[in-house]
């Protein structure tokens, strides 16, 4: 038989313990396991989100730029980025140095080459420099051109600065050479008597044409650029491509310098002095009509990337039918 | 697993927009080398007003019509004339004003509108 204080007090202490365990689990911190479990995992979130970041900039930045479709001029093509002698950058200085010759205000034009980040410190030394690039790479080939240039060589020299294009470009419109045609007096003497009768021979030509002759210079070293690419139409001179060289400081024509001519067949060398009574510098080369030529100054210079054409053209002043002619002037030193 | 990547994911959406947004947006790429064609109209315009300026000095429209050829337009004689006449509009400087519509006047194509200003004398 059981003893019922001891079942009460069994009941009691059971209760008892079971209350203390239902406190303990009150008090206790809930495990990862007890709590509801979230959607986000807050740390990959963060990352995925610096992950995107980068790329979403990768491909806005460098995959696919945004076309832009409205620059500023100092965002234009310079020289690195294209082939052409003239580009859009210098195209732009080049028009601010032409408004400049119509209101000569330093300052707006000085802030205006500013605006366009040139890549020096000096602005005004820039555009002489830019003149000699462009003198040096043919721009030149035409008034517009060359009045254009003169611009900004204006524009430099009031300023107190230089550039190679003052030795080649001269203000006041005399730097297209002209050919001259010079007369060597040749001496004729008279020949010393003789005691003993000359033997005759066959015929002797009736005229002897006394000249110098031509001593070629020692092998001629530098570079030369191409200055001066002028066509022109002539009928008296139809067809022909007229070569100047000369130096590039003191002017003067260079004999004995090879010019060679390609294209079409044709690789044709020769040498400039063959015709002193044109200029010492002076050498030509006759095209066929509808030739397709290219000239350079073998190991001196590059060959020019305009292409020199023998198209049919009209007589500048009479209008007669003829092949059009170029006129080029090599200068360096 | 399915947290994991719902949460990878929509990280990823969220920073490529911003990405896209900043790159596109806020700090877009500043492009060199651009041909003159795509230059800004205020640019645009700048610039055939300091050719017509030149004009003035050479007198050469073969010349401003090479230069203003580097803008790319299809017809630079029109072109002459929509900056000429919008910079009436806007009452934009006499002297460029003066400058474009002589500009207009040896290329052919002088409107009525610019018709007043042939006879201004630029201060």
């Amino acid at each position: 038989m059981t003893d019922p204080t001891t079942t009460r007090d069994d009941a009691l202490r059971a209760r008892e313990q079971a209350r203390k365990r239902a406190d303990k689990q009150k008090t206790r911190r809930r495990s990862r396991y007890d709590r509801p479990r979230q959607t986000i995992i807050w740390t990959v979130l963060l990352f995925g989100v610096a992950v995107g970041l980068v790329s979403g900039l990768y491909y806005a930045w460098i995959i696919q730029p945004l076309n832009e479709a409205e620059v500023a001029p100092w965002q234009l093509r310079t020289a690195r980025d294209t082939d052409d002698l003239l580009p859009d950058r210098d195209a732009y200085i080049m028009a601010i140095l032409l408004s400049h010759e119509h209101e000569p205000s330093l300052g707006q034009t000085v802030q205006r080459l500013i605006d366009l980040r040139l890549s020096t410190d000096d602005p005004i030394q820039y555009v002489a420099d830019l003149a000699c690039r462009l003198v040096r790479g043919g721009y030149v080939d035409s008034n517009s051109h060359r009045n254009a240039v003169r611009s900004m060589m204006r524009f430099y020299q009031q300023q107190g600065k230089s550039g190679c294009a003052d030795q080649l470009i001269l203000m006041d419109g005399r730097d297209v050479p002209t050919p001259t045609t010079i007369v060597v007096p040749t001496a004729t003497l008279v020949p010393p008597a003789t005691k003993t009768p000359a033997p005759q021979t066959s015929p002797t030509p009736e005229t002897i044409i006394e000249s110098e002759p031509f001593v070629a210079p020692p092998a001629p070293t530098g570079s030369f650029n191409i200055v001066v690419f002028e066509p022109f139409c002539n009928r008296q001179n139809s067809g022909v491509i007229e070569v100047i060289v000369r130096n590039i400081v003191s002017g003067e024509e260079l004999p004995g310098y090879p010019v060679r001519v390609t294209g079409d067949g044709v690789d044709s060398t020769f040498f400039t002095g063959m015709k002193p009574e044109r200029g010492l510098g002076y050498a030509d080369y006759r095209m066929a009509a509808g030739g397709v030529y290219n000239i350079e100054m073998p190991g001196l210079s590059a060959p020019t990337s305009r292409e020199i054409r023998a198209l049919d053209c009209l007589d500048d002043v009479s209008g007669a039918p003829a092949i059009r002619s170029y006129r080029i002037v090599f200068a360096g030193n | 697993m399915i947290r994991f990547l719902i949460s990878l994911l929509l990280g990823l959406l969220v920073g490529l927009a911003f990405g896209l947004g900043l790159g596109w947006g806020v700090f877009p790429t500043e492009t060199y080398g651009n041909p003159a064609s795509s230059l800004a109209q205020q640019y645009q315009d700048e610039y055939t007003a300091m050719i017509a300026a030149g004009f003035q000095v050479d007198g050469d429209t073969s010349g401003a019509l090479e230069r203003l050829a580097v803008l790319g337009v299809a017809d630079v004689r029109l072109h002459v004339q929509q900056v000429t006449e919008r910079y009436i509009d806007a009452s934009r400087r006499l002297d460029d004003i003066y400058n474009l519509v002589l500009l207009a006047d040896a290329l052919g194509v002088l409107t009525e509108k610019m018709e007043p200003y042939r006879g201004v004398i630029a201060p």
